[in-house]
This record gives structure tokens, sequence and C-alpha cells, in this order.
């Protein structure tokens, strides 16, 4: 009994040091500075000083003195290079690093860390203007070294696709460079700028032997205009404040940022409704719009909602089958239940695609384009017409030649959308089903990545079920993904997945290069307009769902949020907008 | 009774070497590419395009283009050498990882197992005891109620109502961040608060569960009704003869749940944001990162063979029957 009462004691003690320890041992920090108080939302404060190229503003800008953003990543890593984690995803919108460009709410690309950029019409040179006020977040200042370290980094270690042609960096003067292609890729470079094209310190990366794995504190140190002050892994914040020196794009009027991590969207959204945070930032991955109750109804809430850029989509297996045959897709799309896919993907807010596959919300969208229908009547009359007969009488239609075939319906092997694909599979399947078709839905091909892979490069399916990221979707387009690999990657080697490969249609793929391949926006307009084009006379794909996305934020305390389409409020130039009401 | 130590030991590491191999091929079998979670997902496609050579080193230095029985024998040089490797999620080392999250997963764990063991013990002593008093019909429908809905369940609805309507508790996480010392400590215990609650109600009902079916087992056994014609109070009956044997499969039963201190609060860790190992360990499978799942899987998997293992030498140590080898239990 003694010893019993001794272990139990022992036990008791152990549990309550623990407990002590890890509140006294204080948070994991990654950088030693001083902490900011917790996170409280709301508060104001006077004007800080501006340190940026334009002069202060007649009317003083009411300041937020800290502005609480809420996220579902980790704060698992610091580095500017990684964009696993919570700070590096958040990152996308120049936070500790600097982007050379940002996209605006036109989706047009705009100088960030840049004061001015202009491509030659051969699109051969790109001539670019910096400041010489930056400094890094150890006070180095920025300079022109560091600009042409940047490019050479991205060229020679990054290995950079649109800069495997830049033979020629030319010092114009402190502020100024040319850089010179042997291609003309200077456009398709700076449209493809967007997230991750940020400026990066020489002195502390020259001598970095593998930078993907680089943790050194110095790792966080970039030239954006807020420093990483420190982390608080144990209570899943990350907090910044201001570096003036830093401001790009005018006063930035959020004097700091607490980046709080959630465990998931549902608690993140339970945090807003109470006031604990003051909006989100969950890069391409918009609220789910089951979870819109915990919010609905809220006054101070707006729902954040705008169009989605990126889409889940389906690729025909082109090279074998019926598939091959216009009449039998067409025949498909028709006999496919939009609604209950609509549904699926996006509840009630969800609209039923166009043939031309890329949302309203992406550049060069076609709205002139016929929208997908269901008709099992017309679907049923095109495949008797085809000669898709059942002529043994099992229910089953059989070839036109006579004999029997099975359509294989499959998806990505996708973490967080796995399974939704599986539900949209079992609705093409039992919508081809009820033509006569023998559609199966391949779970065997999901079973691993290997085994995905596997399906995916071989091209054994019919429907292969997927999905166009945002960032993707912004020049790239879904497309990307219909197009062979050697394509897609603007004439290179292919590698991963072998999306396309079933599909060669000289002309759709001429049209991708001549996208991938503008030297102008009109150029890339026309391609983009042409792609739709060729999509909806050739059904060798189609959009599942055209989406409304969610990305709430509190509208109690703050005014000059603007709400771009498929990002939110937050974005690169969030922080100079922002003001206290 | 070393005899019997020594086969159940044996017994122990061929079940702890199955479950390794089960472990390394499971968290290699579940969706999602590793290499998207290690690079990120934009910087992933990037290099689909741009580099796939780059995507191609990524996955050479992690391994993941070696063969699957390179990569077990790989594994199984690991855990004979302590040295786990590198998680994916952080490029730290995986042991570190998992070692700074154990000692979260005990906060919650630690009080869990005790005043779940007394309470359940207590309570099921007396409810056993009097069946069908005021004390059975209350709490015999919330255990049992406790006892079938699954933790996740009542934990959001917990979440929902005490931390996000009446806002009693903190939503999420271990801590508020910013804080030191004594405050620090007091905003971890408020942070545990709802989590160890619902852990506490439920290891309390399944010990409640069980010790109320002991009881009322060996109290019609024929030894208590010897016990009561020697004119024993039954007071004297109740802690001396009942408990006494009543205690025999409770005991197991805690040092089998022993096995779960660990890793067995996975989804009240999960739901409220705990950063102990049953989280790290979800967070490792959905994220590909086998290094560091294939370590939880181990550590739960020794926890539990362990805790069964214990079961069996204290349940030799307190009944004499089975140290002197009359009776297999």
């Amino acid at each position: 009994m003694k010893s019993t009462k001794k272990i139990v004691s022992l036990l008791l003690v152990l549990s309550l040091t623990a407990a002590l320890l890890a509140g006294c041992a204080g948070g994991e920090k990654a950088q030693t500075s001083e902490t900011p108080a917790p996170a409280s939302a709301g508060e104001t404060a006077a004007p800080a000083e501006s340190g940026g190229k334009e002069p202060a503003e007649p009317a003083a800008k009411k300041h937020i003195k800290n502005l609480v953003v809420g996220t579902t990543s980790q704060p698992t890593d610091n580095s500017i290079m990684q964009q696993s984690s919570a700070v590096g995803k958040f990152n996308y919108n120049s936070i500790t690093y600097a982007n050379l460009f940002y996209p605006d709410s036109k989706g047009e690309m705009q100088p960030y860390f840049l004061t001015s950029y202009q491509i030659s019409e051969d699109s051969k040179r790109l001539d670019l203007t910096f400041p010489t006020t930056a400094v890094w977040h150890d006070g180095v200042p920025v300079t022109v070294d560091d600009v042409v370290f940047t490019f050479e980094f991205r060229r020679d270690r990054m290995k950079t696709k649109a800069l495997e042609n830049l033979t020629e960096i030319k010092i114009n003067g402190p502020d100024s460079v040319t850089l010179i292609f042997s291609e003309p890729d200077a456009y398709y470079f700076v449209q493809n700028s967007t997230l991750t094209t940020f400026m990066i310190p020489k002195h502390i990366w020259e001598n970095v032997e593998d930078y993907t794995a680089y943790k050194g504190e110095d790792a966080a140190i970039g030239c954006g205009p807020y420093r990483l002050v420190s982390v608080d892994k144990d209570a899943n914040i990350s907090y910044f404040e201001a570096v003036p020196e830093n401001s790009f794009l005018g006063e930035l009027t959020v004097d700091s940022i607490t980046l709080k991590s959630y465990s998931s969207q549902d608690s993140m959204l339970m945090a807003m409704a109470n006031g604990e945070i003051d909006l989100m930032y969950d890069y391409a991955n918009p609220v789910s719009n089951t979870l819109l109750d915990i919010i609905s109804g809220n006054k101070d809430i707006d729902m954040g909602a705008s169009s989605y850029i990126g889409c889940n989509q389906v690729t025909l297996g082109m090279d074998h089958g019926p598939n091959q045959d216009h009449a039998f897709r067409e025949a498909a799309v028709k006999s496919l239940n939009w609604k209950l896919i609509c549904q699926l993907c996006n509840g009630e807010y969800g609209q039923i695609p166009g043939s031309g596959i890329i949302p309203p919300a992406c550049k060069g969208h076609d709205d002139s384009l016929w929208k997908m229908y269901q008709d099992i009547d017309e679907a049923n009359a095109i495949l008797d017409k085809a000669g898709y007969l059942d002529k043994n009488g099992d229910g089953l239609r059989e070839m036109p030649d006579g004999s029997p075939f099975t359509y294989k319906v499959t998806s990505q092997y996708a973490t967080k959308k796995q399974e939704l694909f599986n539900r949209i599979a079992e609705v093409l399947v039992s919508s081809l089903r009820a033509v006569g078709v023998d559609a199966f839905f391949d779970t065997e091909s999901i079973a691993s990545s290997e085994a995905n892979k596997m399906m995916l490069n071989s091209c054994d399916f019919d429907m292969y079920i997927g999905y166009t990221t945002s960032g993707v979707a912004t020049y790239r387009t879904a497309f990307w993904y219909m197009v062979p690999r050697d394509i897609a990657a603007l004439g290179g080697a292919g590698s991963g997945n072998e999306w396309g490969k079933s599909y060669h249609n000289e002309e759709l793929n001429n049209t991708y290069l001549s996208l991938t391949g503008a030297t102008s926006k009109e150029e890339y307009l026309s391609a983009v307009h042409k792609l739709q084009s060729i999509a909806s006379r050739e059904l060798f794909g189609f959009a599942l769902c055209w989406e409304q996305c969610f990305f709430p934020y509190r509208t109690d305390k703050y005014q000059g949020f603007e709400n771009i389409d498929s990002v939110g409020v937050v974005h690169a130039e969030t922080f100079y907008t922002l003001t206290a009401k | 009774m070393y005899k019997r130590v020594i086969k159940k030991l044996a017994v122990a590491f061929s079940t702890i070497l199955a479950i390794i191999t089960i472990s390394f091929l499971m968290v290699r079998f579940m969706p999602g590419d590793p290499l998207m979670h290690l690079v990120g997902q934009e910087r992933y496609y990037e290099l689909q395009m741009d580099a796939p050579e780059e995507l191609e080193r990524i996955a050479e230095k992690y391994g993941l283009n070696d063969s699957l029985w390179e990569q077990y024998v790989g594994y199984l040089k690991s855990i004979v050498t302590f040295d786990f490797g590198v998680a994916y999620s952080n490029d730290e080392p995986v042991l570190d990882n998992v070692l700074s999250r154990a000692k979260w997963s005990l906060v919650l764990s630690v009080p869990t197992f005790l005043f779940g063991g007394l309470f359940g013990a207590v309570l099921g002593v007396l409810t056993g005891w009097k069946p069908g008093g005021w004390l059975d019909r209350i709490l015999t429908p919330v255990m049992l109620f406790l006892n079938t809905v699954p933790s996740n369940c009542i934990g959001i609805l917990f979440l929902v109502f005490f931390a996000f309507k009446l806002q009693w508790f903190p939503l999420n996480g271990m801590t508020s961040g910013g804080l030191s010392g004594l405050a620090r400590t007091i905003d971890i215990i408020w942070h545990a608060g709802l989590p160890m609650l619902l852990l506490l109600l439920f290891r309390t009902a399944s010990n409640y569960l069980l010790m109320k079916s002991n009881v009322s087992q060996v109290k019609g056994e024929d030894y208590i009704t010897t016990a009561y014609s020697k004119g024993l109070s039954s007071h004297r009956v109740l802690w001396v003869h009942v408990v006494k044997n009543a205690m025999l499969p409770y005991t197991t039963s805690l040092c089998m749940q022993l096995g779960g201190i660990l890793s067995g609060s996975m989804l009240i860790e999960v739901i409220f944001g705990w950063k102990g190992m049953g989280n790290l360990f979800y967070t490792a499978v959905s994220s590909r990162d086998f290094p560091t799942a294939q370590l939880c899987f181990l550590i739960s998997a020794v926890c539990i063979v362990f805790g069964n293992l214990l079961s069996d030498i204290v349940i030799a140590l307190i009944d004499p029957r089975i140290r002197e080898g009359n009776f297999d239990y």
C-alpha cells in the first residue's frame, strides 16, 4: 500500500513538474529579442514616421498598433527559403522578405521592392530600378550587389526556369540593373514572379551550401517591411514589427503583426467570432462553405466572398477507348449531374462551369462559350447516333464495333481533397452509368502515391479528377494540367506527374507554348482565349465547378480592406491600406 | 515467475518488431506526396515546372527515391542506433521533436491517469456495492454515455459550448504567448483545463464501469458469503475482501492504460491544438513526415506492449496464485 502511495505521489509530482517546467521555460524563440505583449486585437497608435520612398500624406493615417492574423499553418520554420510553415506562407504577402513584384487587384504585376521595371519590346531585356534606402533586418543596407546576387542565386542555385536564359546582369548604377536574356523570357519571368521571387541577402546566403536545409537564426532575415521579432512555438504565435525603411508601397499603417496558428479552420473561425483574431490568412485554403455557419449572422464579420481563380477539374484520357471519339466526350459531359457536382464542390455557392474551363476570375476568361448542362436524353441520342449501342442487352453500351468497354474514373492523390474527390468520382460514375456507360471508380490508383503516379504516367484512366491551385491559375491556368509536361515546362525536361500526356493536339500545344512564351499582355490574353475556345470545342477536359471562396475578416475595428478574388483581404497592399476606425 | 517474465519479454519484443514493420509500411501508403509538404505547395509546382532535377535532389536527400527495402533497412538501423534522422516538417532531429512534445502530453495524461484511476475506482466501488441506489441511477447512464460516444464528438461539443459560447476556456493552443514564469504556468493550466477535463471524464467513465462490474461480480462470490457468516462488518467485507479481489482486473486495466500515456489523447490534442505527441503523430501522418510518424508509432507501440508486460508482472506480484504458477491469468 505504501509503495502504491509512493508511485501515485511520484507520478503526480512528475506531472506538476512537467507543467511548471513547461511554463517557466518560456517559449521557444526564433530570435531572442524582446517579446511583445500578448496579442490583443484592436489596438491603435499614433502614426509612426515613414521611411519609405513616398512622402507622408497630409492627413495622418490612423495606425493599427497590432494586427492579429489567424492561420492554420504551424510555425515550424522561419527561413525565408521555406514555404511550408506559417511564416513561410505568410511571406507570400511580402512580410519578412520583399518580393520584386506583386499582383494587384486586377492581376497586373506591380513593382514591390523594385521602384520600376521595363520590359523591352523583344522581351529580351528587363530594366529594373530599386531603392537605395532599404535595409536587411540585421541592419546591413541592401545594395546592387544583393540584387545581382539574387538573380544569380535564383538562376544557378534555385534553378528558376524563367531565368535559365539570363546571360548577363548589367549594373547601371547603385539603383539600377538590366537583365539580358538570350531568349524572349523577360515577360514570362515578370508575370510568374508572383509570390516567391524575393530579394536574397548576399552576406547570409553566399556561403550556405544547402539553402533548403539551412537553419541559422539569420535565415529569417530579409528586407521585407516586417522583421520577425520572435516565435513562441508553444503558443503557436509569431510576432513581427514594421521596418519603416522598407515600406515599399508608401506608409506602413500596421505597426506590428501577430500571426496566430490554429489547429483547424473551425477553431480559427470561432476565434474570429470571439474577437481573438482580426482576419485570417490561409494560403490557397479558403474557408469551406460548410463552416460558414460559425460566423454567419455576426454583423462584425464580413464573409470575404470572392470568385475563386482555381478549380477542380477533370482531364480525359485521350489516347485510348471511347474518349478518342468527340461524340462520346460530348455525350459524357452532357450526362453529368452538374448541380450535384457543384453542390459537392461549393455548396449553394457553386456555379455550373462553362466549357472553356477557366473560371470568370481568371485573366482572359471568355464568358461567351457554352455552359455545361445535364441532358440525359440528348446524351443518349448522341451515343446512339455515334453507334455506342447496347448490343448484347446487358444494359451497358458497347463500342461501335460491338466490343465491350469499361470507363475508368479516378482522381489525384491528394491529402486534403481526397474525400471530396471520392464523392465527385461517385457522382461522375453514377451519371455515366445512367446513360449506359460501364463506368467505375478505380480505388486502386488512389491506394498510394506510387500507384497514382504509375496510373497517371501510363495514362491508364478515362476521367481523372484533379485541381488547379490559385497560384497555378494566376498565369499558367488550368490548361497547365492538360498539356504534356514538356509543353507545360517550357520545352524543358518533363518530370513529375504526366497529367496531359495522353493528348497530343498540336494546336493546343502550340497555343500553350504561345501563352508561356508571351511577350506582352495582348499575346497572353490571345493565347488564353484560344485555349478556352479549343477546350470548348474539343472537350479534352472540363472544370467541375466555378467556385466562390471565403476569407472572412472582422470589420468592427479596421477599414480599408480590399478583398481580391481568390486571395482575400491579406495581400501585399493590406499593410499599407488598412487603418483603424 | 522468472520464466514467465522472460517468455512475456520475448513475446513483447517480437510484437514490437512486427509493429515496426507494419508502421513502416503504413505511413508509406498514406495519401499525398511528401515532397509537397517538404518544399511547400507553390514551390513544389514551381520546381516541378522549372527545375524537376531540384525536386529529385531533395527526394534523394531524404531517401525518398530509395527502394522500399532500402528504406526499411535504413529504418531498422536508425532504431538500433537511436538516430531517427531529421523531421521533414522542420529539419530538426526527430527524437528532439518527439521528446519536446512528449512532455506536453504528460501534462495532460499523468493527472488524467491518476485522478481518472482514483475517481473511477471509488465511484465504481460505491455503485457496484449498492446497485440501483441513487448514485448508481445517476452515474451509470452518464458514464455509459461518456464511454460510448467518440471523444472527438464530445470534444467538439465542449469546445463550442465552453470555449466558444461561454468563453470560459481558450479555444486553442497551450498558452497565450508573451508570458513567463508563474503567469505562464497559470496560463498553461487554464489552457489545459478543458482538454484535461474531457480526458478525465473519459478515463473515469471507463474505469468506473470496469470497477462497478468487478465489484458486482466479486460480491456474489462464495467467499463473500463466508466472510459475512464469520460476522465481519459490511465495511470490512467491502474494503478487505471485495475491493481487494476487484482490484485485480482493475490493476491490469490501469497498467494497460499506461501504454497510451503518450499518444492516447491524440484526438483531444488535435481538437484543442495541444502540441503533444498525439498531435505530432497526427500531423506527421497527414503530412507524410515518415521519420516522425514512424518514431511516434514506435514509441506508442512500445508503451502499449510494455504496459501489457507490466500488467502481467504486477498481476503476478499481487496474486499469489499466478506467482506460484497455479493459475494462468
